[in-house]
């Protein structure tokens, strides 16, 4: 029971163990621990990313109040863009030919069921693409950098893990890249295409 | 006493770890911001769905005269009914963004494969939203008014939501263990 007299704030609940805190907790209010069983399994689970291994405090901000400042700006501005969207949206400007009912983001789908005839074939073609695009990652692995590169980016070859950062831009890798941006330029081509 | 004293210790634990003494890589850049942008914007029809939900009627021949009725009789109708109806290409916009961005940066390389695939299926689940969206709106002067409106009804308020929302939770589950990308 000396453990509960102690004041459980801050540090001193990190070095808690958690295992004899609810039992401890069980045998002295059922209800509470209910109530505080949820919250354990939290804290007990909780696996957060902790960036300050290996960097020194220049090299760190406060979440409160930067980040979360950050994102309550962003997200005024998103409904800003909303409300914007709600009285100008559709615009009445029309380059592309098609049907109301399209929107834009289904626009290169649309053409291209106009362009292919077979519907079977259609069918595979997106199924194929959905599958190329969610396994992205696995088909262009490098297997050379990847594993060494999240070792090294905890903190053990800082030059090393600079360097294996760097090479994650697309840029840096021009098969890819061109891979890239020649899907793009098709995409929003077949937009334009007159079917 | 104590125990009440224990539980806000919890509650505080968890607030001082997650918000207020927690401390992030420096520099981060403004566009980092696009995957939360993405979440508000899915709150936001998230909240005009569930208002609209009340005065919709699935059915064939009143879905249409159900959507009429909120945009010209219940107070605000039409601009709920029109922020729901726009949301879906704001939050496409901000989820494209998100992904140009992941996929130009790199940062769906190793350890964070999962992240991008998590990410994908969102993307096609939120396409497939809007269109069991647009069937229900068209009602019966869809081209596929074969299906019916009660099991497109059905996809689109509960099977899409959850699917979403159980991908929604993986994502943010293993950002939160991998961390977000670094500045160099």
């Amino acid at each position: 029971m000396a453990m509960l007299d102690t004041p459980c704030r801050g540090e001193a609940f990190a070095s808690l163990d958690v295992n004899t805190y609810m039992t401890i907790l069980a045998n002295a209010s059922p209800l509470l621990f209910q109530k505080t069983k949820l919250l354990s399994l939290v804290v007990r689970f909780d696996n957060m990313k902790d960036y300050t291994k290996g960097k020194s405090p220049e090299m760190l901000e406060p979440f409160f109040p930067n980040e979360l400042s950050r994102h309550i700006i962003v997200s005024c501005f998103l409904v800003i863009l909303e409300m914007g969207a709600v009285i100008f949206f559709p615009l009445s400007w029309k380059a592309i030919d098609r049907p109301d009912h399209i929107p834009w983001f289904l626009l290169p789908v649309y053409k291209l069921h106009k362009l292919v005839h077979n519907e079977v074939l259609f069918i595979f073609v997106l199924v194929l693409s959905a599958l190329l695009f969610v396994s992205w990652p696995f088909l262009v692995r490098d297997k050379k950098w990847n594993v060494s590169s999240f070792h090294n980016a905890e903190g053990k070859n800082g030059s090393y893990a600079k360097h294996s950062k760097e090479r994650c831009n697309l840029w840096h890798r021009p098969v890819l890249f061109a891979i890239v941006i020649s899907t793009i330029i098709s995409l929003i081509t077949l937009c334009f295409i007159k079917t | 006493m104590t125990n009440e004293i224990e539980s806000q210790g919890i509650v505080r634990e968890l607030i001082e770890t997650n918000i207020t003494r927690r401390l992030i890589p420096r520099g981060l850049s403004w566009f980092g911001c696009m995957g939360g942008l993405s979440l508000v914007a899915f709150m936001i029809q998230l909240g005009t769905g569930v208002f609209l939900m009340f005065y919709f009627i699935p059915s064939a021949t009143e879905a249409v005269a159900s959507i009429q009725k909120v945009s010209h009789s219940v107070p605000y109708g039409w601009l709920v009914h029109r922020i729901h109806a726009v949301g879906p290409h704001v939050m496409i916009a901000m989820v494209l963004s998100h992904m140009l961005r992941i996929l130009f940066k790199g940062i769906y390389r190793h350890p964070r494969e999962l992240h991008w695939v998590s990410g994908a299926c969102l993307l096609i689940l939120t396409l497939v939203m809007y269109y069991t969206g647009y069937l229900l709106s068209a009602g019966n002067h869809s081209s596929h008014s074969f299906i019916p409106v009660t099991f497109v009804y059905a996809l689109h308020i509960a099977g899409i939501p959850l699917a979403m929302g159980l991908f929604m939770g993986i994502h943010f589950f293993m950002v939160r263990s991998t961390g977000i990308y670094e500045p160099l």
